[in-house]
């Protein structure tokens, strides 16, 4: 299990790096997009060597594609492996996803077909890249938009088989087990029982957007992580944190990066929630 | 069912052919009907090119300074298209972008833009170079003057260098978001750059011939006394030693031996 506490953090961006550095709010811990720290120096590096010494550090990857048909890309894993060396970080993930084929990438996160044959693909992958970097990773869940014929299984069983199968604890995005409900017409709470909750090392918030179309369309829900956190994510998170417990939780935003004063609301409302789980457990127990 | 490659072969081509033949294709592996099934695929593909199109914005800041963001982003558009990604890290992405808007037709009016493309990626390189692994000059105190002509350097990692028949240095420098003077550029003359990483920031000087062509010898690991005459016979009055001794206080020459083939048989 990932030593990340069980309070609320923030995904650190280019954007925020000279306020963090000045101001160390206060946050329970940092998350970095691993890739962006892949160079062999550089200011990025000097920024995350100083952050290391303040907060614990997930580093979280968004390039490996564990799920493609392709072999794993070695040197992709090198430089991680270099990184997680240098970082020492509290925790290490990446996506049940894959992004190319063929050599070729389409950096993005991309839905697998949930078969039985993407399942022993990306069981394989998970767990080579955890025998290459000695330690155990967490996997995380991400929204889809389309889904593949001739499927064997719901994604939650899929996330929990991959988990059991290869090993690797699970990050939980609640945002995107939102999107995808809403896309796919499933109940986000099916989705949450069937999750084995000693498993989850971490919870991700972000915000979606609603794509539109034309009048006669209907609407789906994109994952941009370009606005707060909804209010019906924010309920499915109180739904997740009862079903399994205090959890160390992230708050994501990528797109349209706002003043880090707006990131920092945002973790602190999930700060609120998480202590204020603590409060109703402390007097159930009582 | 259909194969895990042919799924992700089919849906590859999609995004990036964007044509009907490879939409229908993949549409027939997908459970939604085929007005939902493009709307969702349109979500994917809008996602794909932002974030290869962010990247090659990241790495090209003067070329999107001097073309304008929309006339940029139809560019980038077409240079996905032809050149696909090799890498999951999207920095990696768009080293060939120079050639490509080299040729690209709608900036035939710029024929400098394919070297500020190049200058503009070696300044992304520089700013993430490693870092000197140490700095040594102590043999420069520790030999007679006389065996300074056998001395070859180490250079910087964080340096690059770039010639033009454009001039770069100051084609870069108006294209400075803190610039604010004129935006004259003299086009009828190139130039010759050094890209330095100084305390985190890029810095681009431009470079006389002589320089030029003695900085590169020494970076060949030329010794001093082979580069400084290859510099004289660019420009007789180069001063070398002055030059050598600004580069060695500003840390571009982190290193200085003596080439143990150059040691003298007494």
């Amino acid at each position: 299990m990932s030593s990340l506490p069980a309070q609320a953090g923030i995904g650190l961006r280019a954007q925020h790096y000279a306020e963090v550095l000045a101001d160390w709010p206060a946050l329970g811990w940092l998350e970095v997009h691993s890739e962006n720290f892949f160079f062999p120096g550089g200011e990025a590096l000097r920024v995350l060597d100083a952050v290391r010494q303040r907060y614990p550090v997930s580093l979280h990857g968004v390039g490996l594609s564990l799920g493609s048909s392709d072999e794993l890309n070695r040197g992709h894993l090198h430089k991680l492996k270099a990184l997680v060396e240098r970082v020492q970080p509290a925790a290490v993930s990446e996506h049940l996803c894959w992004s190319s084929i063929g050599g070729r990438y389409l950096n993005d996160l991309l839905p697998l077909p949930y078969s039985e044959e993407a399942l022993a693909g990306v069981c394989d992958r998970i767990r080579q890249a955890q025998d290459f970097l000695g330690r155990r990773i967490m996997i995380e869940n991400v929204s889809s938009y389309v889904r593949f014929k001739g499927e064997v299984m719901p994604e939650w069983e899929f996330l929990a088989e991959v988990a059991r199968r290869s090993d690797c604890d699970i990050l939980l995005d609640v945002n995107n087990i939102f999107v995808s409900a809403a896309n796919h017409g499933f109940a986000a709470l099916d989705y949450l029982q069937a999750i084995p909750g000693e498993r989850i090392g971490e919870i991700h918030l972000a915000g979606h957007e609603v794509d539109e179309g034309e009048p006669a369309d209907e609407d789906f829900l994109v994952d941009t992580h370009s606005r707060p956190v909804a209010d019906a994510v924010w309920t499915l998170y109180v739904d997740a944190l009862t079903r399994f417990g205090r959890k160390p939780t992230l708050i994501e935003w990528d797109n349209d990066i706002p003043a880090l004063s707006v990131l920092l609301g945002e973790a602190g409302k999930a700060q609120a929630l998480l202590d204020g789980y603590r409060e109703s457990c402390d007097v159930l127990a009582a | 069912m259909y194969s895990l490659p042919e799924i992700q072969s089919r849906f590859y081509a999609a995004m990036m052919a964007a044509a009907d033949p490879a939409e229908t294709a993949v549409l027939e592996v997908m459970e939604e009907d085929a007005r939902r099934g493009q709307r969702r695929l349109a979500a994917y593909r809008r996602g794909i090119f932002g974030n290869l199109c962010n990247a090659l914005v990241t790495s090209y800041p003067v070329v999107v300074n001097i073309v304008g963001l929309p006339f940029f982003r139809e560019a980038a558009r077409l240079y996905i298209l032809s050149n696909p990604s090799r890498s999951g890290d999207l920095n990696d992405y768009g080293e060939g972008f120079a050639g490509f808007i080299g040729d690209y037709p709608h900036a035939r009016e710029l024929p400098y833009l394919a070297d500020v493309a190049r200058l503009d990626w070696l300044v992304q390189a520089t700013l993430n170079a490693g870092e000197r692994r140490s700095t040594d000059l102590s043999v420069l105190a520790a030999i007679p003057a006389r065996r300074y002509a056998d001395l070859v350097f180490e250079l910087d990692p964080a340096h690059a260098r770039l010639d033009s028949d454009w001039p770069l240095h100051d084609i870069w420098r108006v294209n400075q978001p803190a610039y604010a003077g004129a935006m004259q550029v003299d086009f009828s003359r190139g130039g010759r750059v050094l890209v330095r990483r100084v305390h985190a920031v890029a810095r681009v000087e431009a470079l006389g011939v002589a320089e030029a062509v003695f900085l590169d010898a020494l970076a060949r690991r030329m010794p001093l006394a082979v580069a400084a005459a290859e510099a004289l016979r660019q420009d007789g009055g180069f001063e070398f030693g002055a030059k050598l001794q600004d580069w060695i206080t500003s840390g571009l020459l982190c290193k200085a031996l003596l080439e143990p083939r150059a040691e003298p048989v007494e």
